[in-house]
């Protein structure tokens, strides 16, 4: 299953579409919920035709903040309203002392922020009744760190039981900014557990740094990336995001079609989970 | 027990309070195993997103800010806690800001809070959830039948005709513009209306427990004005153009 994100900007086009390029479409249920008028309308068009699967914002998964009841209520409804079964959220946090930021922040890597994270997971999980899925982040600086990136995601995964979204450009775009190997990276992970596969564009701004943007194609060491990465894990759901400088349908038809093409010769006769 | 284990060491909150801070004000400070020179990078994805839903969202008022828009929004982040989980929902914390420390008064704009609570009002009409509407008749009697009222309208008192003029026009046009901001059941999108004194009184009037007779009288005993037959006259004319312009829907019926 190939999905693509559904944007504002692309709204209009993903309805109306009539090929097989994706197969399920991907919104942050913050940007939707509560929403009446045209934006509900083209929401409930697009819910007509494809399942939604949801990547949330707000969250805020590594807070030091208490859980927001009241978003996670209303998440909840918004949820079960668009029949959604795959809730995806990122490890990192973007409210703190009471205020967001709507960013994603790194989290340090420490033993009492995987103990913190994963009884909020375990408690999300719960208020929610459905996995929740945690996508690892992409970062410019790790913060105050005293274990290796791949330790606190696969802590995090193992101890939470939670399944893993692994954004396959954000591993990119990590090793390069912090000189380490992708693939190894990747091996250290608990692959079990991936449920659910992120790839998108970034940007290189500096010769040491790339930020993960969204804005651009995907370049081909992060499409080989994922061709190597489809071969070490079962078959799952594979979402192309795109955020900025979004070009028109037929143009992301073409980054679609790689991606399908990647999955059927990995995949070949496995069913997605 | 189970409570300590859960929380995070205090360093570690700390720190993420720091970062967090950080992102805020930029007031550099050292923060923990961090690259000092790529933290700025946090600080400029965070601000462009609050940057970017302002500009979207106050397209008016960000022209007449101009250069100093950005300077503008970076006060109010740095002074405001942004409270909603829904991004597109910040903009009205900038109309409540403003309100709040009376910045109109302090800037060349006395029209800032009016002309923000415009734009914002667009956006509140476009975007507000969907509500079950009650069916209806076109023919009543508006002194004992129920009216109902297109749900999806913002009213506001503006003293600037900043809804029908160039801000440097409105400024010399001072007065008490009754302005209602209406979403078109049909096509969605936002449209403007605005009424004499009385009728945006009569609109201020009504509630749930009032109807429109009762809130005529009610109007009229504000205004001063005794409740004629040519008053009632004009406000069965105002209900059928309200109708014809989709602000009344008609009357209330069970069947």
């Amino acid at each position: 299953m190939i999905g693509l994100g559904f944007r504002r900007d692309l709204a209009e086009e993903m309805i109306a579409y009539k090929g097989d390029a994706f197969d399920f479409v991907e919104l942050a249920p913050e940007n939707w919920m509560n929403l009446g008028g045209y934006w509900k309308t083209q929401l409930d068009q697009i819910a007509e035709r494809y399942p939604i699967f949801c990547h949330g914002l707000s969250l805020s998964i590594g807070s030091p903040d208490k859980l927001d009841y009241a978003f996670l209520k209303e998440l909840k409804v918004f949820l079960d309203r668009y029949q959604v079964k795959t809730y995806s959220e990122h490890l990192s946090y973007s409210k703190c002392d009471n205020a967001h930021l709507y960013d994603l922040l790194p989290i340090p890597f420490r033993q009492d922020a995987v103990n913190h994270i994963v009884s909020r997971i375990k408690e999300v999980q719960e208020m929610l009744e459905r996995p929740l899925i945690i996508e690892n982040v992409s970062y410019y600086t790790s913060v105050a760190a005293e274990m290796e990136e791949h330790e606190f995601i696969s802590q995090i995964v193992t101890n939470a039981n939670c399944k893993l979204l692994l954004d396959v450009n954000n591993v990119y775009v990590n090793s390069f900014n912090h000189g380490y190997s992708s693939k190894e990276f990747i091996l250290q992970l608990p692959l079990n557990h991936v449920e659910y596969i992120h790839m998108a564009g970034h940007e290189k701004i500096s010769d040491d740094l790339i930020i993960d943007t969204h804005g651009q194609d995907i370049i081909d060491p992060v499409f080989e990336l994922f061709e190597w990465t489809s071969r070490q894990i079962s078959p799952v759901p594979v979402l192309l995001e795109r955020d900025f400088n979004i070009p028109e349908l037929p143009f992301l038809e073409k980054e679609l079609g790689q991606l399908k093409s990647i999955t059927s010769k990995a995949w070949k006769k496995q069913p997605v989970r | 027990m189970e409570k300590a284990a859960r929380s995070l060491n205090p360093e570690t909150h700390r720190i993420q309070s720091q970062l967090a801070e950080y992102c805020k004000t930029g007031k550099t400070q050292e923060i923990k195993g961090a690259l000092p020179d790529r933290l700025h990078n946090y600080r400029r994805l965070v601000f462009n997103v609050i940057f970017d839903i302002m500009t979207n969202a106050y397209p008016i008022t960000r022209n007449l800010f101009g250069d100093r828009w950005k300077e503008f929004l970076q006060r109010f982040f740095i002074e405001h806690k942004c409270q909603h989980y829904q991004v597109w929902k910040l903009p009205e914390e900038l109309l409540i800001w403003v309100k709040n420390a009376d910045i109109s008064e302090k800037t060349e704009f006395p029209f800032l809070t009016q002309l923000l609570e415009f734009e914002w009002a667009e956006i509140v009409v476009y975007n507000g959830a969907d509500q079950e509407i009650p069916k209806t008749i076109n023919h009543g009697n508006w002194r004992l039948d129920d009216l109902v009222f297109n749900p999806y309208y913002y009213l506001i008192n503006l003293s600037y005709p900043i809804h029908k003029m160039p801000l440097r026009d409105a400024q010399k046009e001072i007065g008490n513009y009754c302005v209602i901001l209406l979403r078109d059941l049909k096509k969605l999108n936002v449209k403007v209306l605005e009424f004499p004194l009385f009728f945006g009184t009569l609109m201020g009037q009504l509630n749930s427990s009032k109807n429109l007779h009762l809130a005529a009288l009610d109007t009229c005993a504000m205004l001063q004005l005794e409740l004629t037959p040519e008053i009632e006259d004009q406000i069965s004319k105002w209900i059928n153009q309200m109708i014809e312009k989709g602000f009344i829907l008609g009357y209330r019926t069970t069947a």
